[in-house]
């Protein structure tokens, strides 16, 4: 184990303690925070929440921006790769080199969308006013290291570096706002549980509630 | 905590709201939003003004921000790196402007946001703190105020009530040709207590006659209490959980008083958001009797054959308001509509409609905030053009909030259409005289 490495899994251990902790706070309320009468079903509506309710033509926030919808979901897509390669790298575990290529270009055009979008953040005065210093930081780290995982994967020299971006991403997610990436699940699984108890998800049509 | 010390007590008050709820559901949302903006045409104030204040994203940050200034520890050490607040007095300035006078809590966003933020939830959050600051908008306030004091929002004495409900009851008799047929008050023992919003004995008794008429056709064994009957709950709206628990637990106290068997609210969104779902929080238990609305209650007379409709009564094209409380919040978002299409020979849907609907603009307690009138008319033109591209000549709409705003916008916007409650041309459809068979 080199230094970097040590550091990677020092980042990884204080980002799993973290974690563990902000989701120890966060997740065991929902069995008991609204004591209502149900009229649906609170489990079926956090099951829709996860599924049918983040279909692209459910949500205005995908159909009325199809262009920031695809650039978000393959940006998103690339930072999945990119922990899958840190993770074959780190334990130097190869893959067929078709693969090393398909994942350059794959991850060439996933640290673009995260340029696009930084770039639409800056241009539009809109996200610039509620926007912090942490949000165009947060894009930047995680754009920065899809691109150093790009460019280890083209010269393996550049793993150390890898080691190291990865070690302090992992680090500054429990902090700004890529704390996100914790959040999302339990987010959407209260939303659901609220709309599923009160009967609102899944989403019925007008034929099953007459039935 | 850094810099709690340093805030005045009312201040260090309205943090510790904040800092109480801090667990769970508020946690997470606090924690989810991603500043996207991808919610801004979700809402209607964006969508009127394109102004960034009203993104419910920047609505979130009212609240995160200062979550993030006095309890995470980034916002802590560099507030300004993560966008922090100090809690003063140009936050609380902007606070107020768009949380009371910039948000419906409509929910809309929610549904439509990417992460899945439940906006109004951090909205209702944050009015509780100003409600601890004491700057509830004056006409909100005053509004619970008179609730608590007089028992009903309007301040109606209960004899003036009595009076009109027996005026109701002989009109009652004449029209439906039975001297039996009656609005019983304060009765003992009878499988519904009938809840009203103070605005109908007031200004819209045709539709207490509706309900009425429909409970006769229907056999139905109900009462109104006469000192204990308001829906409404304005506390709700502006975040006060005690004054809101108060006066849900007068109507609680009023079934267990009155031992009916189910609580059954009038046609109030917010009223029955409050009472049905958020009661039971406020109590910490769930009732130990069914709480439904009257909506509910007439569907299940239309399904079960209990009332008769004939929709050629109805001939003039209906379209439907869905009120965000009841259907977006509420979970009754079928039932209006199968009775709606059985009493009225044209029923047309707005569109969007459903869980996808506009708030009217009334929402939220806006109809009782005088200062942000401007703003909620403007904000009420989406809702407007929605009920003009139906070409529907008549608005059905459950809720006597959005009844009020829809008036106006139906003067502002020369919508030239008559706006009714669900009951009230469910009455105008009834077959009398036929249930027997």
């Amino acid at each position: 184990m080199t230094i970097p490495h040590w550091f990677l899994v020092a980042g990884l251990a204080i980002f799993t303690i973290l974690t563990a902790g902000m989701l120890r706070k966060a997740v065991p309320a929902w069995r008991s925070y609204d004591p209502s009468r149900p009229k649906g079903k609170p489990v079926s509506g956090a099951i829709y929440s996860l599924t049918g309710a983040m279909l692209p033509w459910k949500k205005e926030s995908a159909r009325l921006y199809p262009a920031s919808y695809i650039i978000g979901v393959l940006y998103h897509t690339g930072t999945f790769i990119a922990f899958a390669w840190v993770a074959l790298l780190a334990f130097n575990i190869g893959l067929p080199e078709v693969l090393d290529s398909v994942s350059v270009l794959f991850l060439a055009v996933t640290a673009g969308c995260g340029v696009a979008l930084l770039a639409k953040r800056i241009a539009s005065s809109d996200l610039r006013y509620f926007s912090s210093p942490d949000d165009y930081f947060s894009n930047l780290l995680v754009t920065g290291w899809q691109g150093v995982t790009l460019l280890t994967l083209l010269n393996r020299d550049m793993l150390s570096a890898l080691l190291v971006c990865t070690g302090v991403l992992l680090l500054y997610i429990p902090f700004g706002k890529l704390r996100h990436a914790i959040y999302l699940i339990p987010a959407r699984v209260y939303l659901g549980l609220f709309y599923g108890r009160r009967g609102v998800w899944p989403a019925k049509d007008r034929q099953s509630w007459q039935a | 905590m850094a810099g709690i010390k340093m805030l005045s007590p009312d201040r260090k008050r309205a943090l510790r709201v904040l800092e109480n709820r801090l667990g769970g559901r508020l946690l997470t949302h606090l924690n989810s939003c991603v500043h996207c903006g991808l919610c801004g045409k979700s809402c209607h104030y964006y969508l009127k003004y394109g102004d960034p204040r009203f993104i419910p994203g920047n609505k979130v940050d009212q609240i995160s921000r200062l979550y993030r200034r006095y309890f995470s520890p980034l916002g802590r050490i560099l507030p300004a790196w993560v966008g922090a607040r100090d809690l003063d007095e140009e936050t609380i300035e902007e606070m107020v402007d768009v949380l009371f006078g910039g948000c419906t809590m409509c929910g809309r966003c929610s549904v439509h946001c990417s992460i899945g933020v439940d906006v109004p939830f951090l909205v209702r959050t944050a009015r509780t703190m100003l409600m601890e600051l004491g700057l509830v908008p004056k006409g909100l306030q005053s509004t619970i105020d008179t609730s608590v004091n007089t028992g009903n929002n309007m301040a109606i004495p209960q004899k003036e009530l009595v009076d009109t409900l027996e005026w109701l009851e002989e009109d009652l008799r004449m029209e439906v040709g039975d001297e039996s047929a009656a609005i019983p008050l304060d009765k003992a023992g009878q499988r519904l207590l009938y809840t009203l919003n103070p605005r109908e004995p007031k200004f819209f008794p045709l539709s207490i006659s509706a309900v009425a008429k429909i409970m006769y056709a229907a056999g139905e064994s109900w009462t109104i209490s006469t000192h204990c009957y308001d829906v409404t709950n304005y506390a709700f709206l502006s975040g006060d959980d005690e004054a809101a628990r108060g006066l849900a637990g007068r109507l609680c106290d009023e079934v267990m008083k009155l031992k009916a068997e189910q609580l059954l609210l009038a046609e109030c969104g917010h009223g029955f958001r409050a009472i049905r779902w958020e009661g039971p929080t406020w109590f910490g238990k769930a009732y130990p009797y069914p709480v439904l609305s009257v909506v509910e209650l007439i569907a299940e007379y239309v399904r079960s054959g209990l009332i008769r409709l004939d929709p050629s009564l109805n001939a003039e094209r209906v379209t439907l308001h869905d009120p965000c409380n009841l259907v977006r919040a509420g979970g009754v978002i079928e039932e209006q509509r199968y009775v709606l299409a059985r009493a009225a020979s044209d029923f047309v849907e707005m569109s969007p409609n459903r869980v996808d609907n506009y708030c009217c603009g009334g929402g939220g307690g806006q109809l009782s905030m005088g200062e942000y009138r401007d703003r909620r008319i403007e904000a009420g033109e989406i809702k407007a053009d929605q009920i003009r591209r139906t070409g529907a000549r008549m608005v059905a709409t459950p809720c006597h909030n959005c009844i009020d705003q829809l008036m106006e916008l139906n003067q502002v916007y020369e919508l030239n259409v008559e706006i009714k409650t669900v009951a009230e041309i469910v009455a105008d459809a009834l077959v009398l005289g036929k249930q027997e068979n």
